[in-house]
């Protein structure tokens, strides 16, 4: 091993790359040539400050600290967008659902005339009217009368955001209802016949056991159902009504 | 595995390699701000890939030291980043009053040494000097052949050393130094 050859395998020692022999033929000629020993020597020191002075470099302490933030954050965000879109979205159905069947929707006209729970209870007409704040009196109810209708009970129903729909009932002595409904516009009923009373377009029809008939006054809609009585007996019981209100 | 479990094995992974990845960064940018974006980068990089096969890592170390190697190609690109100059040393001003010896000026002197080496000789001596890389694990990380690791790292080596012995540092200053 000469001088020459020994300098090239000096990194590789240091580096672990030799082989055992190889080594060994190179320690011994270091240990025997002061030129290759000095060579030796500043490369082992080169190599331990460079370790030293690198090694010095840290990362501070913030660093791990914001990478952690930073895939916490992306982590979330990853996770968290669908769970907020889907948690959106079923919020904005459960109220889409509740306004769209509790407070929007017409009642349909046989809950109406289910309704029961009347807020006042009376047979004396302008007492009724004044209570649902509509103009009505004993003319307008005349062929009620005559039928043995009188007014039994009115009843206000309120619903936020939307106009409130009022309704009075009438009775006679047999027990068989009719209620007078005073309905927002744009109430409709398909399939329903039509027939002309004094000029105004009026419709009506049966669904199931009750009996309805409608018509389109300037402010409002009006209906008629009943269980007990027919459309067009209705009809005729309204007639003075039709045109008036 | 769990999202949180893999979350905390790859913090855990980070907080064992974080010093040395932020060392071969530096080796990279020479500079310590640049350094640190450097590794986040690289970091938020890894953790993506993590999540998804974290099961096909075998070396977490050559793993991380491959995707800082690439981002800080990609950092360059983006960033149009030319290489920096070096974190400034405080004491540049009282350099006439002080002995080559001195062990602050000689890791002064080490870095701007360092600094006058080509970038990818830079990285050589760091992985096989300071990391302790086997040339095998070199040349895989560098893709390029042991050969060629082999010459470059005997001429940044031998480089290296002239810059030094320019500065005027031998053996003894060397030993002095420590």
């Amino acid at each position: 091993m000469d001088c020459k050859n020994t300098e090239l395998y000096i990194d590789a020692i240091l580096d672990n790359e030799l082989s055992v022999k190889d080594n060994l033929e190179v320690l011994s000629h270091i240990r025997s040539c002061s030129d290759c020993k000095e060579k030796w020597d500043l490369n082992e020191e080169t190599r331990a400050e460079l370790k030293i002075f690198v090694g010095s470099i840290k990362a501070s302490k913030n660093l791990q600290k914001e990478i952690v933030k930073k895939n916490n954050y992306k982590n979330k965000r990853f996770y968290f967008r669908p769970a907020f879109i889907s948690a959106c979205m079923i919020l904005m159905l459960s109220i889409g659902f509740f306004f769209n069947y509790t407070y929007l929707q017409f009642p349909q006209l046989h809950e109406l005339h289910n309704v029961v729970d009347y807020q006042l209870i009376s047979n004396d007409i302008e007492l009724l009217s004044k209570h649902i704040g509509i103009n009505l009196n004993k003319e307008h109810l005349s062929a009620f009368e005559e039928g043995m209708f009188s007014p039994h009970g009115a009843v206000n129903i309120n619903r936020p955001f939307n106009k409130d729909i009022k309704m009075i009932t009438l009775k006679n002595d047999k027990g068989h209802k009719i209620s007078l409904c005073f309905l927002p516009k744009g109430y409709k009923i398909s399939n329903l016949n039509k027939t002309q009373v004094n000029g105004v377009t009026v419709h009506h029809g049966s669904k199931d056991d009750f009996h309805f008939a409608y018509w389109e006054s300037k402010v409002m809609d009006i209906a008629l159902v009943s269980q007990d009585l027919n459309p067009i007996e209705m009809i005729d019981l309204a007639e003075p009504l039709i045109n008036e209100v | 595995m769990f999202s949180w479990l893999k979350r905390k094995s790859f913090e855990k992974l980070i907080q064992v390699h974080l010093d040395s990845l932020m060392q071969l960064a530096y080796m990279k940018c020479e500079n310590r701000e640049l350094a640190e974006d450097l590794v986040q980068e690289t970091c938020v990089k890894a953790y993506n890939s993590f999540l998804k096969k974290h099961e096909e890592i075998k070396s977490p170390k050559a793993w991380l030291f491959k995707i800082l190697i690439n981002t800080h190609i990609d950092f360059t690109r983006k960033k149009h980043l030319s290489i920096v100059e070096l974190d400034t040393v405080d004491l540049e001003d009282q350099r006439d009053n002080s002995n080559v010896g001195d062990t602050a000026f000689f890791y002064k002197d080490l870095n701007e040494a360092l600094k006058e080496l080509r970038p990818e000789q830079r990285i050589l001596i760091y992985l096989a000097d300071v990391d302790e890389h086997s040339y095998k694990e070199i040349s895989e990380l560098l893709n390029i052949p042991i050969g060629t690791v082999m010459s470059r790292l005997y001429n940044a080596r031998q480089n290296l050393r002239k810059l030094l012995a320019k500065k005027g540092y031998t053996k003894e200053s060397l030993e002095v130094s420590r």
